[in-house]
Parts: C-alpha cells; structure tokens; sequence
C-alpha cells in the first residue's frame, strides 16, 4: 500500500487530504486522485511531488509502504 | 451606506494622480493578472504566507530546533492547511488589496490577526512545538505588546539551546511551553529572564556564549528559512542592510524551493540574482507598494506547470546565466527605457501616478541607489565584511551530516557579491560605485557617525 497525501490550494479545494491505495506509478495516483475529487487528474498532474518527504519525478517507481506527497504550487512570504 | 459624521480629526483630500484614467486602466489589467496568478491569485488568498510549511519541510527548509535541523516531523499539526481548515474564520488583508494574504483567527472568544509563515516555522518546529492553538495565541499577545514575533520566537529558540548544553540555567526547555507567554511578559516588562531576553540572541551568546548558535546576522535573527538548503538566501540573510532579514536579502528561497526548484545547494550565479532581487524589493518597497505584488514578477506559465520540460530547463540554467545578469546588471540602466508588461506593473503606474519619466531602468536604479545608499550609511558606521555573517551553525556544519554541500558558502558567494555590486572586498562601495549611481556628492555632507550621535 502506498500513502498519498494533499498539500496546497489544492486540498482546500477537493477537501481531500490523505488515503492509502495500492499504486505502483505517480501517474495511477493522479488518476486516483481525480476520482476521489471533482478535479480533472491535469490539475494534480502540475503538482510538486515528493516521495518519502524528498522531491521527486513524476516517472518514480512507487514501493509498498512508499508515501507519496503532492504540492500544488506555493510562492512566498 | 450612511456616511460617518466625522473624519477622526482628518481633512479629507484627494491625492492627484497625473493621467488618472490611464492608470484606472492599468489598474484594472493588473488586478486581473494578480487574481490569474497561482501566487497572488490562488496561494496567498487562500492559504496566506502559511501555506508554505509544507513546502518548506519537503525542501529541508524549515528551520527545527533552534537551525539544528531541516524539517519537523510533527510539521502537518503547524501547516497553513491545518490552519486553515481548523482555525482561520476569514481571509482578510490591507485596504483595496486584491490579494489578501490576512488570517483571522479566534483568540479567547475574540477575532485576532493570524500567524504569517514566519511565527508558525519558528514558534513551531523552531522550539518543538506542535500546538497550532498555543501560537495563536502567543502571536496575538506577541502583537499586543509590541514585539516582533521573529526576533522572540528565535532568541527563545537559542535561550532554549543554552540551556540544553548547560551554558545558562535559564529554566526554558524546547518542546515545554506551558510558560511561554509569561516569557512575553517578562521580556516586555523586563522581569527575571525576560531581562536578558529583551536584548536580543546576539546580546545573550555573547553573555552566556554559544555565539555558535546563535542565529541572527548584524544582531537581527533570521526568518524560518533555513540556510541552509536555500544558499541564495543566506547570502541575502548575511549581506542584507538591517540585519538578517530575508526580504531586505533578496529573497532567494521564492524560486530556490518555494515557486521554482532552481538548485537550493548551488552558489553559482545566486549572487547576481540576489542583487537584482533586491534592488527591485527596494524600489517596489519605497514607492510603497506591496512586496508581495512582485512575485507574479515569476511568469505564471512556469509557476503553474513545474513538471513541464520549460520549467525544469527554466530552473537548470539559471546558475549559468549569472554572468548575463552581472553584464546587464553593470549596463547603464538607461538602456532599458521601456516598461515590463503585464509582470512587472509598478514602474508604469508610478510613472502615471507622479508624471515622473520613470522606466523599468530608472525604477532599478532607484532600488540600488536604495540599497547602496544604506550600505554607505552602514559603512560609516562601521559595518564591513566581517559584520555581513552567519552563526558558525550555518556555515560550518552541513545540515546533513557527510553532504558537504548543505552549507552556506558564505566567504565565496561574498566575493562575487561585492563584485557584483561593486563593492571593494571588504564590502565597502567603491568612489566609482557611488560615482555611477549620484550618490558621492553626499559625502559633502559631513555628518559623522559621532556627530550624529550627539
Ligand atoms: S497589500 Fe500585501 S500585505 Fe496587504 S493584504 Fe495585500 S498582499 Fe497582503
């Protein structure tokens, strides 16, 4: 199982935070996520993503027990 | 609406606006870009400085324990999302603004300002805090007395630390905070502790020792940013004028982690950036406009798409293209006659606002006049390269422990810095420096620093 998480606008908006699924690819989890929510997976697909809490591409391979974190973009203070 | 029967002592006057229907149209377009932008539009409206906790704590930015650490397990219970979801009642923010960046919370059954990114890094993680509700309600009391939430946040931080490692028997211990708000009060009125406090974490390290951890740069600690894991800004923390302030440095960590993923951990051409940052901070600053207009100066296009392949070279190249900045930057800032369109509105509107022939050139001209005519004034002073430092903490010891490079290069990245800004090597402006920029008949003025003072 693979956790996924929701930071950013984007979690304010779906109301989505986190949920375990058993993904093997960045690319199910943005499918996932778009069912889970009203938002088309383009949205999630432009989101930083973090595996275990260290940036990450898009194309990683995802393990069991992984946690997989998705950003929509953020700016400054 | 009924008008109110008096002005609070006020005459009302109208301020004149050179060409008013020229700017209402600008006006107009720039609203409409700021509301489309993912940062002005979407982030700051929504989730406020927060909001970039999270980010922070994935780029090993956020500053735990004391700068001891990178990120803070417990940082989703401190998080702008947390805070926005559980807490925050409305978005609120500065008159006519379109942004609103604002919180408002609940204090003891009352409506108070919200904490900025700042308050939660470092009265979170900072001291090992995970109790969103206790910095609510330090940040409200923090305000009503006065005090800077930054500057008390970090010099507890380092009083906790002195204690920890037995230099001062001060009784404060991180992740204990039931007594911090008698703390506040303390420092207020100058009571016990509070006394030692109130002066500040250079101040203290150099009574207790611990200088070595002491965070702050010309007596002002820094913000939650850790160094870092953003080098550009701890350039910005140790040259910048008042002290370690990471607006008045140039805030690099906007496209070093933040916006963009320009290497947090490469020097290079960081220095040139930084320049230019905060030359156009200082001019959107003293035209009184809002910093946080400027960073829609970040093109939304790769601000919104940070997997696209534009994005990812946009963020590659930018350490090898210091060089160009440093050409453009020692051009006569007369070559560049025009305005920026649709990112960069602040020239053109206060050209139609004054009816001065303002331009993009002569607006970063303005800033670096700014900036350089506050480091002439530092110098005179006193203020040279040894002053423009880091805490050993941030320049000796990696942040991961065996990877060299997280940590500031600070010595190196100040050679091409006063370089660039051109500054001799001990950080004075050079007579060719203040030449260039009008700025050397000021010492006709023969006010010293002792004549000052009397
Ligand atoms: S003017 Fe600046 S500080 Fe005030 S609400 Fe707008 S963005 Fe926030």
């Amino acid at each position: 199982m693979v956790k996924i998480k929701l930071f950013g606008t984007l979690r304010l908006k779906t109301g989505f935070k986190e949920m375990e699924a058993d993904i093997s690819s960045i690319r199910e989890a943005w499918v996932l996520l778009a069912q889970e929510t009203d938002i088309p997976a383009r949205e999630f697909r432009k989101c930083i993503i973090a595996l275990n809490g260290v940036p990450c591409k898009a194309s990683a391979k995802l393990s069991d027990g992984d946690e997989i974190t998705l950003f929509s973009p953020s700016g400054g203070g | 609406m009924e008008k109110p029967e008096s002005n609070y002592g006020f005459r009302e006057q109208t301020v004149p606006v050179k060409e008013k229907e020229k700017l209402d149209k600008l006006n107009r377009k720039w609203f409409k870009y700021l509301k489309s932008h993912p940062l002005t539009g979407d982030q700051l409206p929504r989730l406020g400085t927060a909001g970039l906790v999270s980010t922070m704590q994935m780029r090993g930015q956020l500053s735990t324990k004391n700068y001891k650490y990178g990120t803070y397990e417990d940082y989703e219970k401190v998080s702008g999302e947390y805070l926005a979801e559980e807490y925050n009642i409305v978005n609120k923010g500065c008159l006519s603004c379109p942004i609103k960046c604002a919180r408002t919370v609940m204090v003891d059954g009352k409506p108070v300002k919200g904490p900025e990114l700042e308050t939660l890094g470092l009265l979170g993680g900072g001291i090992l805090n995970n109790n969103l509700e206790a910095i609510l309600k330090w940040n409200y009391e923090l305000d009503e007395l006065g005090m800077d939430t930054i500057s008390s946040a970090s010099t507890l931080a380092f009083a906790m630390e002195a204690h920890e490692k037995g230099l001062w028997d001060n009784g404060l211990t991180f992740g204990s905070t039931e007594e911090i708000s008698k703390v506040w009060d303390d420092i207020a009125y100058r009571k016990g502790i509070g006394d030692d406090l109130a002066n500040g974490s250079r101040w203290c390290s150099e009574k207790y020792g611990g200088k070595e951890f002491a965070v702050h740069s010309k007596g002002l600690e820094l913000a939650a940013y850790e160094p870092r894991r953003t080098v550009g800004l701890g350039l910005g923390y140790a040259v910048s004028n008042r002290g370690g302030c990471h607006l008045n440095g140039g805030y690099m960590v906007l496209v070093e982690g933040l916006s963009l993923a320009v290497d947090q951990q490469n020097p290079h051409g960081k220095a040139d950036f930084t320049m230019i940052f905060q030359d156009l901070m200082e001019g959107v600053s003293s035209c009184g406009q809002c910093l946080f207009t400027t960073y829609a100066f970040l093109p939304s296009l790769i601000i919104s798409h940070p997997q696209s392949w534009y994005t990812k070279a946009f963020c590659k190249i930018v350490p090898y293209i210091g060089f160009v900045l440093r050409i453009i930057n020692k051009l006569p800032t007369g070559i560049m006659h025009f305005h920026i369109p649709v990112i960069f509105n602040q020239s053109k509107a206060l050209k139609l606002i004054t009816g001065m022939p303002v331009t993009f050139g002569s607006f970063i001209k303005a800033g670096r006049r700014g900036y350089t005519l506050e480091r002439h004034i530092n110098t005179r002073f006193g203020i040279r390269r040894k002053d423009d430092s880091l805490p050993k903490r941030l320049t000796d010891d990696p942040q991961i422990p065996g990877n060299e490079k997280t940590k500031v290069p600070l010595e190196w990245m100040k050679n091409v810095y006063y370089s660039a800004r051109g500054w001799s090597r001990d950080g004075v402006p050079t007579p060719k420096t203040l030449r260039r920029l009008n700025l050397d008949k000021l010492d006709s003025y023969k006010v010293t620093c002792e004549e000052f003072k009397k």
